[in-house]
């Protein structure tokens, strides 16, 4: 340790006191030095109140909440199978009584059946057209025909043709 | 009891402190906070490095090991954060504007207010621009290891280790960051 110099601490001197604690020999300085002793006064006190007035503003911050940062929300890791197997459970619940519904439903007419329809045989016609027949026939007893009601002539042919809607053979 | 009980006992206790961040928040948060912005000088950065060392701290909660305070492991945590940045570019500004000064205006209105007189109170407001004007004219380097001193109570070992400086280092930027806060006041007393 240096020794006191112009009967003062030397800036040594000064902070380790300020650092650490004084020496003997600076203790024993300051003991009797107002003027060293009243600095180091002013500069402990003044390194406290800014410390204080440091630690008022950082209190006076606005806070922060971490906790949704520091725990984010668990992996989603398992959400893409979990969506895959919600998604083929609800096909699977519609899927399979539609089409256990549809195999119940008769078979749609196949383009024989259909040929078959178009086809009709010539008995089948001819069975047609005696119950148009008969049909008309009841008509023209019961109901008068419009066409007559209102005075209007077509010829027999035509008539038959419009009204029975007879198949020619 | 052991020095390896106590740190046991502390490291649990300290745990189990450190499982609620926002209770760690509510608790160290001005101090880790006061500590940055006066070290860096930039208080939005500050909030994000602080923010950061609280994130850290927690992930890294399993690691502490209880040879130090909460605090000091904070502290050292935002050191190794601060070097971070000082090694990145855009931190470069800081070092180089000497006239740069501290975004905090009227330190002293945050001081609680006391019985003391007005001239008295009117001195504490003066000295304390005085010590943040005389902060701001030393580097990053020196305010870091003057603030441990002075705001963290931290001992030259203790500074040296947090910041990875060697003991004569951080001796040297204490007694700089002395003599400029003297001169500071002296100019004024």
């Amino acid at each position: 340790m240096s020794s006191i110099r112009q009967g003062h601490l030397t800036d040594d001197q000064f902070a380790e006191c300020a650092i650490v604690a004084p020496s003997p020999e600076s203790e024993a300085h300051l003991r009797e030095c107002f003027q060293c002793r009243a600095e180091l006064a002013r500069f402990t006190s003044s390194m406290d109140d800014f410390s204080r007035a440091a630690f008022g503003w950082s209190e006076a911050q606005p806070s922060v909440s971490l906790r949704a940062v520091a725990n984010p929300a668990p992996s989603r890791t398992w959400f893409i199978p979990a969506t895959w197997a919600v998604t083929a459970a609800v096909v699977a619940a519609i899927g399979i009584p539609m089409m256990k519904h549809h195999e119940r439903q008769p078979a749609a007419p196949s383009e024989t059946t259909l040929a078959d329809v178009q086809d009709d045989s010539d008995a089948q016609i001819a069975e047609d057209n005696r119950l148009m027949r008969s049909v008309n026939m009841a008509i023209g007893v019961n109901d008068p025909s419009p066409l007559r009601e209102y005075g209007l002539q077509t010829s027999p042919r035509l008539r038959l043709k419009k009204v029975s809607g007879l198949r020619s053979e | 009891m052991t020095a390896s009980i106590i740190h046991q006992e502390r490291q649990v206790n300290a745990i189990s402190e450190l499982d609620d961040i926002d209770s760690l928040v509510a608790v160290y948060w001005p101090r880790v906070l006061r500590y940055v912005t006066f070290s860096i000088g930039d208080s939005d950065l500050a909030q994000t490095i602080t923010q950061d060392c609280f994130l850290k701290a927690y992930k890294g909660r399993e690691s502490f090991r209880g040879e130090c305070a909460v605090s000091t492991w904070l502290i050292g945590i935002a050191n190794n954060l601060i070097r971070d940045q000082l090694r990145l570019k855009k931190f470069q500004f800081w070092r180089k504007a000497s006239a740069t000064s501290l975004d905090i205006t009227e330190m002293a209105s945050f001081l609680p207010s006391d019985e003391s007189s007005p001239e008295a109170r009117l001195l504490v407001r003066e000295r304390t621009e005085q010590v943040k004007a005389a902060l701001e004219l030393l580097s990053v380097n020196q305010r870091r290891v003057f603030l441990l001193r002075f705001f963290e109570g931290l001992n030259i070992e203790e500074i040296a280790e947090t910041t990875g400086m060697p003991v004569n280092t951080v001796k040297t930027h204490l007694y700089r960051g002395i003599t400029a806060i003297r001169a500071s006041l002296g100019e004024k007393a």
